[in-house]
Order: C-alpha cells, then sequence, then structure tokens
C-alpha cells in the first residue's frame, strides 16, 4: 500500500473527530495531511486546475462543516474525505460537461451504525480487494478503475475506451458483483 | 428482473464509484440522505472501492487554497471555539427565516383538529422553533404553550438518525448551558411537560437543539452526541 501507513490513517480518524469539536489546528493538521491526496483525486476528476482547486476548497469547507457526522466505526477517514472530495468534484465536472445536477447536501444527515468494524478488518478487506482487483481481466479493470479514477459516466467511458455504452456498463457492472463476490468468499 | 429494477438495484455501487449523473445521481443524494439502509450500501461499496484510489500520489495544492478555506471557515466566526456556541450564533442570525418557516408550519399544525380545540393562535404564551439541519432544512418543529407548559414536538418525516440513538431536546439559554427537557421517542413526535422552575429560561430568542443520545438519553446531563439540529424559539 503506498500513501498513509496505518497510524496516520487511525490518526486521520482522531483529527476528523478533534475537528467536530472546534479545534482548529485540529482541522490544518488535517488538511496537511490529506490536501495532496484529495487535490490528485480532484485532478483525476476534473482537466482544470483551479476547478480542482474550487473542488478541493469547497470540499473542504464541507470537512469542517460535517465533522460531527463523521462515525469513525463507520468509515475509515481518509475514505470519508475522499468522499467528499470526489462527490464535490463530480458535481462540478457534470456542471462543466452542460448536465448539472442539483447541490444538494446529502452527507450531512446524521449517520446509522450498521454496527463497529475494526480498521484492522477493514484493512484486511483492503488487502482483499486489491487481490481481487488483480484478478479481474485487463479491460475490465481498466474500465471499473478508470471509471472511479475519473469520474467518468458510462458515456464518457464509453467514448474513452472506445467500445459501446452497453458494453463498458456490463463490463463495469460484472466487475463490482465479482469484486463484491471475490471480497465476499 | 425488469429494467427498471435492474437500474434501481445499481444505484448505490454506481453512486458511490461516481458513474451516476442528472435524474438518476439527484435520487441517489435523495435516497442517501434519507435511507438508512441504502446509505449503508453506499458507505460499503465506498469502502471497498478505496483500494482503487491508493496509486494515486498526493500533488500539492496552491497555498491559496488554505488561505481562502480559512477565510470562508473562520471569518464568519467570532468566538475562538466554534463548538456548539458557534453554531448557536449563526442560527440566532439565520432566524428570521427559521421563525418564517415555523410560522407556517404552526399554521398547518393550528387546523389540524386536535389543535383547533386549543385556544386561538392569538393567546400571546406560544413560542415556535423551526430545528433545522445545518445546511438549513426543517427537521423538527417544536412549539411551546407557555401557559400550560408543554411543549409540543413534531419530527418532519425528513429527520433520519440510527435506530439506536434517541433525539433528546436542550434548552441553551443565555448562559450557553444546555438543559434537558427531555427524550424525543415517538416517530411523529413528543409531547414534553416542562418544568415549571425552567419556565424563565424560555425567553423569546432563546435556542433549542437536539442532540443524538444512547437510548434513555443522554447518560451525563449534558449532550454527549453529534447536535445535528437547531434553531430559536420565538413568540408569535
Amino acid at each position: 500500500m503506498s500513501g498513509l501507513g496505518q497510524d496516520q490513517v487511525s490518526s486521520l480518524d482522531r483529527l476528523i473527530e478533534r475537528v467536530a469539536l472546534g479545534d482548529r489546528d485540529a482541522y490544518r493538521t488535517l488538511y496537511d495531511r490529506s490536501a495532496g491526496k484529495l487535490f490528485a483525486l480532484c485532478l483525476r476528476i476534473l482537466a482544470d486546475r483551479h476547478d480542482a482547486e474550487e473542488a478541493l476548497q469547497e470540499a473542504f469547507v464541507k470537512v469542517w462543516n460535517k465533522a460531527a457526522l463523521y462515525d469513525a466505526e463507520r468509515a475509515n477517514g481518509m475514505t470519508w474525505l475522499s468522499a467528499l472530495a470526489r462527490n464535490q468534484a463530480i458535481d462540478l465536472a457534470r456542471t462543466r460537461s452542460g448536465k448539472p445536477v442539483v447541490a444538494e447536501d446529502a452527507e450531512e444527515v446524521e449517520a446509522t451504525a450498521p454496527g463497529p468494524m475494526s480498521m484492522a478488518l477493514r484493512r484486511e478487506q483492503g488487502a482483499r480487494l486489491e487481490a481481487c482487483l488483480a484478478e479481474l481481466e485487463g479491460m475490465r479493470r481498466q474500465a471499473v478503475q478508470q471509471t472511479y479514477l475519473a469520474g467518468w459516466t458510462y458515456q464518457q467511458a464509453a467514448e474513452a475506451l472506445d467500445v459501446p455504452l452497453n458494453t463498458v456498463k456490463t463490463w463495469v457492472r460484472r466487475s463490482l458483483l465479482a469484486l463484491r463476490e471475490c471480497v465476499a468468499r | 428482473m425488469t429494467a427498471a429494477q435492474e437500474e434501481h438495484r445499481w444505484l448505490a455501487a454506481e453512486y458511490a464509484l461516481g458513474v451516476l449523473q442528472g435524474e438518476r445521481l439527484q435520487q441517489a443524494r435523495r435516497r442517501y440522505a434519507m435511507e438508512p439502509v441504502f446509505r449503508t450500501d453506499v458507505d460499503a461499496w465506498q469502502e471497498q472501492l478505496a483500494p482503487l484510489q491508493e496509486d494515486v500520489q498526493p500533488v500539492e495544492p496552491p497555498d491559496s487554497v488554505w488561505r481562502q478555506i480559512e477565510q470562508r471557515v473562520f471569518e464568519r466566526v467570532t468566538a475562538p471555539a466554534p463548538t456548539l456556541a458557534e453554531k448557536l450564533s449563526f442560527w440566532r442570525a439565520l432566524s428570521a427565516a427559521t421563525t418564517a418557516f415555523a410560522v407556517v408550519i404552526l399554521l398547518v399544525l393550528l387546523v389540524t383538529p386536535e389543535s383547533a380545540l386549543r385556544p386561538p393562535a392569538s393567546a400571546p404564551a406560544t413560542l415556535v422553533a423551526s430545528l433545522n439541519s445545518s445546511a438549513g432544512k426543517a427537521m423538527f418543529v417544536a412549539t411551546l404553550d407557555v401557559k400550560r407548559l408543554e411543549m409540543r414536538v413534531r419530527r418532519l418525516p425528513v429527520a433520519a438518525h440510527a435506530a439506536d440513538q434517541v433525539p433528546e431536546l436542550w434548552v441553551i439559554p443565555a448562559d450557553g448551558r444546555p438543559r434537558s427537557l427531555g427524550v424525543i421517542q415517538g416517530a411523529a413526535g413528543a409531547r414534553i411537560a416542562v418544568d415549571p422552575a425552567m419556565q424563565k429560561l424560555f425567553q423569546d430568542g432563546v435556542v433549542l437543539a437536539i442532540s443524538l443520545e444512547p437510548q434513555g438519553g443522554s447518560p451525563t446531563g449534558s449532550p454527549t452526541g453529534p447536535i445535528p439540529w437547531t434553531g430559536a424559539l420565538y413568540q408569535l
């Protein structure tokens, strides 16, 4: 695994919890630790650098406002942060492509708890997923990974990979299904 | 399975993956906000897909991004610690809009048969508050009958929280110390008898807040969980 190690990951969780209490220093530290990764994710989705900066800014303002809703039992801190950044970037990408979406605060509602899942278990699943991804054959893996990282719609994925829309949709859905089954077994 | 059912089945996974647009994206967001099961499903997919981003190498954003964030988040804050107090002053500022909404809701309440038996709205001793989410959505409406010392809380259908949590209503007077008014057990709301000793706390503009607590309410006498909903109580 590249990027953040185990201690850093769990300290992201704790930083978010401190941000929820209004701790500005924790907010700054959280930004320093995560902004590079989040900015890179936004840049994958938004080709324009200024758009990516805007998405990062919006996402991080949401981090401050929604930190109280974060539940470490429910989501890994980095996953929570990147979902905020990706959603923001995807919104902007859809707007730029002339298909605006109504801005709506989907993440603000209080979390439900599906039962505690330990960090260790989640990491184990991450490793498992990587093995599962490796099992997918070339084009399908590419379809899932590219679609995810680029924030493509099915239409955009079909154009980029130069295959019919239904083909790419079938690839992605089969891959998702295979991933879920593979992770579960 | 019909094509529509097939699309429906994939909504959570495809929302997490990020391929949705237009109406389906909006639908997914609405359901994420309202439906716990759907939310859990999306979160699980997000967690499963997260390793896909591990190879993405960090790119340092320019300093201007942090400066703008700092400006937006902190410049509207005057208190040093923007915790509960900060949220509350924010809500006081928004009180005009909130009250307008609450008045509309109260009028709706007043035309229900049960309410029709109560004294007319011209009775001076009624206070009303709309308790909203941080995004400004009304989630609960509280009305206080000062004469009978009864607080009625109506839960709007959009208010969602975990099944093992219970909303607890607090009044937060000028001293900033929350006092519990009780938990809201009912799915539609609750009627809460107010302790006469607390009557003097209910000044025009006093703040109400709802926190999410373990079953039975806060074990400490102060809010222990998140406070998703707040609003100010105003005289009609």
